[in-house]
């Protein structure tokens, strides 16, 4: 049976669907909170010592066995790559960093260097927005490769050349506007993009589901690789439309924050789902 | 894994997600919505060894009060109140033949989401109305990433096919934004 394609009038069709919500206010927040936080206290805690017991053998399983090292000498770099092609295909390629590691932040500055930012204050907002994301890890708790911290920094480093991108093309300033389109079309030949995504595709791809009446159907979907829309991004910047940047990015590339996109807020998916 | 959480991460976790929670809710119950959400922190707390990544903690969050509001739901079944209960809810579950009457726009989209399957209706909820990601969406479903990103395509396709949705967009150009 033919299928409609989804597009983005259909995400906001299912928008307006959306009941009316009242939004929580602070006095809701604290007060829910109090409650919470009696709870918390009421609950014994004798199980806790066996918890963090199991949690060391756990971490030491992930890394086979040495890489958990003792707080004194912790690094994030743990000197391990993915285990095999399924942990590559889901983790990405390089070596495994603890991201609770006291010298995260020093790895990830060192692993953004040969990612080119129009600044170096974007650069910043983007190392600070990958600590923050994981500000709760504690060592030894959660790991990401190289590849896909890399990625991700190349994925922030182009919402930033596209907010210079957008600001140079309102402004005129075919300077800053060439450099910013010559930057985002080489963007597939960096190494942190070739690494991780070395072919980018689009392709019809078969899976298998068991339906509710327990038989198995065979179906069809598109699956896009991590770095499949640089080619529509790359030829959207040859062109002066900003909003078809913004719409590119907002459904492509989820680390377009705010900070990150001053000249293109719509580049954040949640400035455009706000929009609705 | 790893070390627990501190009491103070986990205010910082509540201060930060307690508002998309509380949406989440009120959303799908006309029930005490607060009274929920206590009941989703007491019970992150209580499992505070088994939240996920940071930036996954909030799909976590959406995966416990999904499974909290089924709970409630199966409560007041059995005291009788779920008639009611359906017959107020704001986001129309019920069957299609539930569906508003009318030809109006807003009608149309009720009646199309009532069609979809109940699975297919909460992803599309997860990442329009919650603004999931399709890694977030496997964590609040509890699925493999790729399970979730082709659970989202075929809701997505389901919606679209659907002929009164068609017939909406089409007619009037979806005149959406």
């Amino acid at each position: 049976m033919r299928t409609t394609p989804s597009t983005d009038d259909h995400d906001r069709l299912v928008a307006e669907a959306a009941p009316a919500a009242p939004e929580a206010v602070d006095i809701d927040i604290d007060r829910v909170w109090h409650r919470v936080h009696v709870t918390m206290t009421e609950e014994p805690r004798k199980r806790r010592g066996l918890r963090l017991l199991a949690a060391g053998v756990l971490a030491a399983g992930v890394l086979g066995g040495t890489a958990v090292a003792t707080a004194d000498h912790f690094s994030a770099r743990t000197g391990k790559g993915p285990v095999d092609a399924e942990d590559l295909r889901l983790g990405g390629p390089g070596e495994s960093l603890d991201v609770g590691a006291p010298d995260y932040g020093e790895v990830v500055a060192e692993e953004s260097a040969d990612i080119p930012f129009p600044t170096e204050g974007f650069r910043a907002i983007a190392i600070r927005h990958q600590l923050h994301d994981v500000r709760f890890a504690g060592p030894g708790e959660q790991y990401v490769s190289t590849g896909a911290l890399r990625a991700w920094l190349a994925d922030q480093a182009l919402c930033a050349w596209s907010s210079e991108w957008a600001a140079a093309t309102r402004s005129g300033d075919e300077a800053a506007r060439t450099e910013a389109i010559e930057t985002i079309q080489a963007a597939p030949t960096w190494p942190a993009v070739v690494d991780l995504d070395p072919a980018p595709y689009s392709r019809m791809e078969s899976g298998e589901e068991e339906g509710e009446d327990g038989e198995v159907r065979t179906f069809r979907y598109r699956d896009e690789s991590q770095f499949y829309y640089l080619a529509a991004l790359g030829e959207a910047v040859d062109g002066r439309s900003i909003d078809a940047v913004a719409d590119i990015l907002a459904e492509n590339n989820g680390y377009c924050r705010p900070e990150l996109v001053p000249g293109i807020p719509r580049a954040d998916a949640m400035v455009r789902f706000a929009e609705r | 894994m790893g070390r627990d959480i501190t009491a103070a991460e986990f205010e910082e976790l509540y201060r930060d997600t307690a508002r998309d929670v509380f949406g989440f809710l009120r959303r799908r119950t006309t029930g005490d919505a607060e009274d929920l959400v206590a009941e989703v922190y007491a019970v992150a707390w209580r499992r505070r060894a088994d939240l996920p990544a940071p930036m996954l903690r909030r799909a976590w969050l959406f995966r416990v009060a999904h499974n909290l509001l089924k709970a409630d739901a199966r409560r007041r079944r059995r005291e009788g109140a779920v008639v009611d209960e359906l017959a107020a809810r704001p986001d129309g579950s019920g069957t299609a033949a539930d569906g508003p009457p009318g030809t109006g726009r807003a009608a149309v989209i009720a009646r199309a989401m009532d069609r979809l399957s109940p699975g297919e209706r909460e992803v599309l909820r997860l990442v329009v109305w919650e603004c999931l990601t399709p890694a977030e969406l496997a964590v609040a479903l509890d699925v493999r990433p790729g399970t979730a990103r082709v659970r989202l395509h075929r809701a997505r396709q389901a919606f679209a096919s659907d002929p009164e949705v068609k017939a909406l967009v089409g007619s009037v150009g979806c005149s959406v934004g």
